[in-house]
């Protein structure tokens, strides 16, 4: 009569012991600290590098390495595009695949993703950056679009006067239709200056000028008197004014771009 | 004389249980056939060669377990199934251990039924008066791997789209009836909701139904012919004499199946049982894996274990070679095998007397295992991660136009990157594209993303006429530095770069 009760006991030790088996399937694959260092630049290179570039900046998409972008965009805008993606862009989300309050495989969770972008912030943001102060997120309708061909000549056209004649410049309609106007204002506010432009305004292309951030310095041709900044009425003007240039073009049924 | 009470009890319980016993065997013939099949004499030389059928029976019985008590909690629908997967390995107790048994099991009972196929040849085995169970054998091989191909598909991740990619491919190319036989496939023109319940049906119906139907004449044959004596040099099958003599040898030196034979199999089946719960319970489930992306269905191939032989063989193969020994292949390849014994169902049973047949088991294998290690290796594999972790080189994205950009923006996003290394990193699935532009012109771009051909998919649909000129656009200025154009035309439609001298450094 003994015997029941200890292969009982026995039984439930293996039981209470199954759990703890390696065989078991982790509930996340592969739970990354993002909060040191080396896992965020882990966590960058695998999932972010491809776009973003070696170290957040030089690729073909925004660089993240931009004091002042990462100072403007509100904690919870930048979780949100890092959990969901820019939905219609070619920013994926890497949150959780979430079933039933059961966090699945491959998906980072929220604060993951808080703690990756507190260590960015802390890897490439600067504590005395400032937000800008034009609003970094795109309202839809502000903009006029003739107003913002004049600004383009004043402030733009001396380094995208090439580009103005040429395949595949800020107005060709291909790229525009490939772009969201949300993207365009966040170039024209920010500028990238991980970057060296292609023309330079004195045909010194060794001078390699950046694209300047909207509080400038814009380059002129020589001679002529320095730029003011661009205001926030400004940048809405230019945004209508590039996204005006979108519908003209070679082929006019796009369905599939990024764009608005 | 008093008896106790409880020994009245005892007997009167046996005669009643011996009562029906009798009753039962009366009715059925159960005991003259458990009698039949567990003492039938069988061969004294019979040794450890052949455990390797009482393995797979066991896997199988495992198989149909541990299936049935899955089948209860799988959600076999396109929504679900990836969802409930993951529901078991996390949310019902040991789960994910039964996923695990499921699928270690399954990779067992092949493996344990290759080995008894091979053993059967190499022992000639097949011969008078055994060619039916043969037969029934290479039939029950056939379902056995449709089982685990379907059960594959039932993870319904990216790795269950190689399975159903492949079976689409094959049956697209029959001739005529193509389209016919892919919608008989995949329940429609594409993989759809429809394609994970035909394959349900295959994997829990069609398949088992078939394999207990065959296993049974597999082992009713098995016991009407007795297992076959270790081959001996100069001991030749004739079939007008070959029976009484097997009957008369046995009779003299065989000996009772149980316990003297079946004491192996139960040696062999306990310690493989034993390693099966170690595996399972170290190793866990197999999957599910990435879930499927629909758009990228030809970019992320790759089968299980037992499959990778004929991945590789795929990704090796000439395409002009594939079509033809695809659709040709396995049926005339599975037609030869089951005929094989009525051949040659007499003769020489020793392998070194049948140096062909050996010469030829040799060949399959090494073939099959150097298959195997290629398609683990797998060179020609996308590298599915490369798109979000190989970033794009710095002096390819340097003084581009920012229609360039998108483009290299395009290039990782649309996962070219996953097939395709420029500047060192990427897939090796396509040719790198370090170069391209020097050997090939603007048109020629457009042609190859749009129409893809030769193993790439064709991108004509998925891109729109922006993204292909951006793609196309960034792909001109993938000159490897500043060569110089290797063919007639390219290089000629840079679209900026001719205005920019700065732009090749
Ligand atoms: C599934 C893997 C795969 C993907 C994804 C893929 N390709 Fe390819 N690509 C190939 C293969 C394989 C070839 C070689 C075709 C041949 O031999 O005819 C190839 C050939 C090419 C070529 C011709 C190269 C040469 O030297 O002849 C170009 C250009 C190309 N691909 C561009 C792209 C672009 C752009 C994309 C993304 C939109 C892409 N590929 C996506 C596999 C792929």
């Amino acid at each position: 009569m003994m015997r029941l009760p200890r292969s009982l006991a026995l039984l439930s030790v293996l039981c209470a012991s199954c759990d703890q088996l390696p065989g078991k399937p982790a509930p996340r694959a592969k739970p990354i600290d993002v909060t040191t260092v080396a896992g965020f630049q882990s966590y960058y290179a695998t999932n972010c590098s491809g776009c973003h570039g070696v170290n957040g900046a030089q690729g073909p998409a925004r660089p993240l390495t931009d004091a002042s972008y990462l100072a403007s965009v509100p904690a919870d805008a930048m979780l949100a595009m890092l959990r969901d993606g820019i939905p219609g862009t070619r920013m994926p989300g890497f949150g959780t695949h979430s079933i039933g309050g059961v966090e699945a495989l491959g998906g980072t969770t929220d604060a993951q993703l808080q703690a990756f972008i507190t260590t960015m912030n802390s890897q490439w943001g600067a504590s005395n950056a400032v937000a800008s102060t034009i609003p970094w997120k795109h309202t839809a309708g502000l903009g006029d679009a003739s107003r913002g061909a004049s600004t383009f000549a004043t402030h733009c056209l001396v380094c995208h006067t090439q580009d103005n004649t040429t395949a595949g410049s800020v107005t060709d309609p291909f790229y525009l239709r490939l772009v969201s106007d949300q993207h365009l204002r966040t170039s024209i506010v920010f500028g990238r200056n991980d970057r060296n432009g292609r023309n330079d305004p004195n045909g010194r292309n060794d001078a390699k000028a950046a694209m300047p951030a909207a509080n400038g310095p814009f380059p002129t041709t020589a001679g002529q008197p320095a730029l003011a900044s661009l205001t926030a009425a400004n940048v809405d003007d230019l945004v209508a004014y590039l996204a005006s240039l979108r519908g003209t073009g070679l082929s006019m049924n796009e369905s599939k771009d990024s764009a608005p | 004389m008093h008896i106790p009470d409880s020994k009245v009890a005892i007997h009167d319980a046996k005669r009643v249980g011996l009562k029906a016993v009798q009753w039962l065997d009366d009715r059925t013939g159960l005991l003259w056939i458990l009698r039949h099949s567990m003492f039938h004499r069988v061969p004294r030389n019979a040794k450890w060669w052949y455990v390797f059928g009482s393995a797979t029976l066991m896997f199988f019985t495992i198989q149909i377990a541990s299936g049935i008590v899955l089948a209860t909690l799988y959600a076999p629908s396109a929504a679900q199934a990836y969802d409930s997967l993951v529901y078991i390995d996390t949310t019902v107790p040991f789960g994910w251990f039964l996923r695990a048994i499921h699928g270690w099991s399954s990779n067992a009972m092949c493996f344990m039924m290759l080995i008894h196929l091979a053993q059967v040849f190499l022992h000639g085995s097949y011969k008078y008066p055994r060619e039916l169970t043969w037969v029934a054998g290479v039939l029950l091989c056939v379902t056995t791997l449709g089982l685990a191909f379907t059960g594959q598909i039932m993870r319904w991740d990216a790795d269950a789209y190689w399975g159903l990619g492949i079976g689409a491919s094959i049956a697209d190319r029959a001739p005529v009836i193509g389209n016919q036989v892919r919608a008989l496939v995949l329940g429609g023109p594409d993989i759809s909701g429809a394609t994970l319940t035909r394959f349900f049906a295959l994997h829990v119906f069609v398949l088992p139904g078939s394999a207990i139907a065959l296993l049974g004449f597999h082992l009713y044959s098995v016991l009407r012919h007795g297992i076959s004596e270790m081959p001996k040099v100069g001991a030749v099958v004739e079939p007008a004499t070959y029976r009484e003599g097997y009957e008369a040898r046995t009779k003299k030196t065989g000996v009772p199946f149980y316990p003297d034979a079946a004491r192996r199999d139960m040696v062999v089946c306990g310690a493989l049982l034993i390693a099966l719960v170690g595996v399972a319970a170290w190793c866990g489930p197999f999957g599910p894996g990435e879930l499927p992306d629909p758009t990228n269905i030809n970019a992320s191939p790759r089968p299980d274990g037992l499959f990778l032989w004929i991945f590789a063989a795929l990704a090796l193969l000439p395409p002009s070679v594939e079509t033809p020994l695809l659709l040709i292949g396995p049926p005339l390849g599975i037609a030869f095998l089951a005929a094989f014994p009525f051949f040659c169902n007499r003769g020489e049973r020793a392998p070194t007397r049948r140096p062909l047949s050996v010469i030829a088991l040799i060949i399959i294998v090494v073939g099959a295992g150097v298959l195997t290690v290629l398609g683990m290796k797998s060179p020609w594999s996308p590298d599915m991660n490369a798109w979000t972790s190989a970033p794009s080189p710095v002096e390819f994205t340097e003084h581009r136009t920012p229609l360039e950009l998108q483009g290299a923006l395009e290039f990782q996003f649309a996962q070219c990157r996953n097939c395709h290394a420029i500047g060192g990193a990427g897939g090796e699935r396509g040719p790198d594209l370090t170069e391209v532009a020097t050997r090939l012109s603007w048109d020629q771009l457009v042609r190859q993303v749009q129409q893809g051909g030769g193993n790439m998919p064709a991108y004509g649909k998925t891109l729109s006429s922006a993204e292909t000129q951006a793609l196309v656009a960034y792909l001109t200025t993938l000159d490897g530095g500043d060569l110089r154009a290797a063919i007639p035309g390219a290089l000629e439609q840079q679209s900026s770069r001719d205005a920019m001298p700065a732009a090749t450094k």
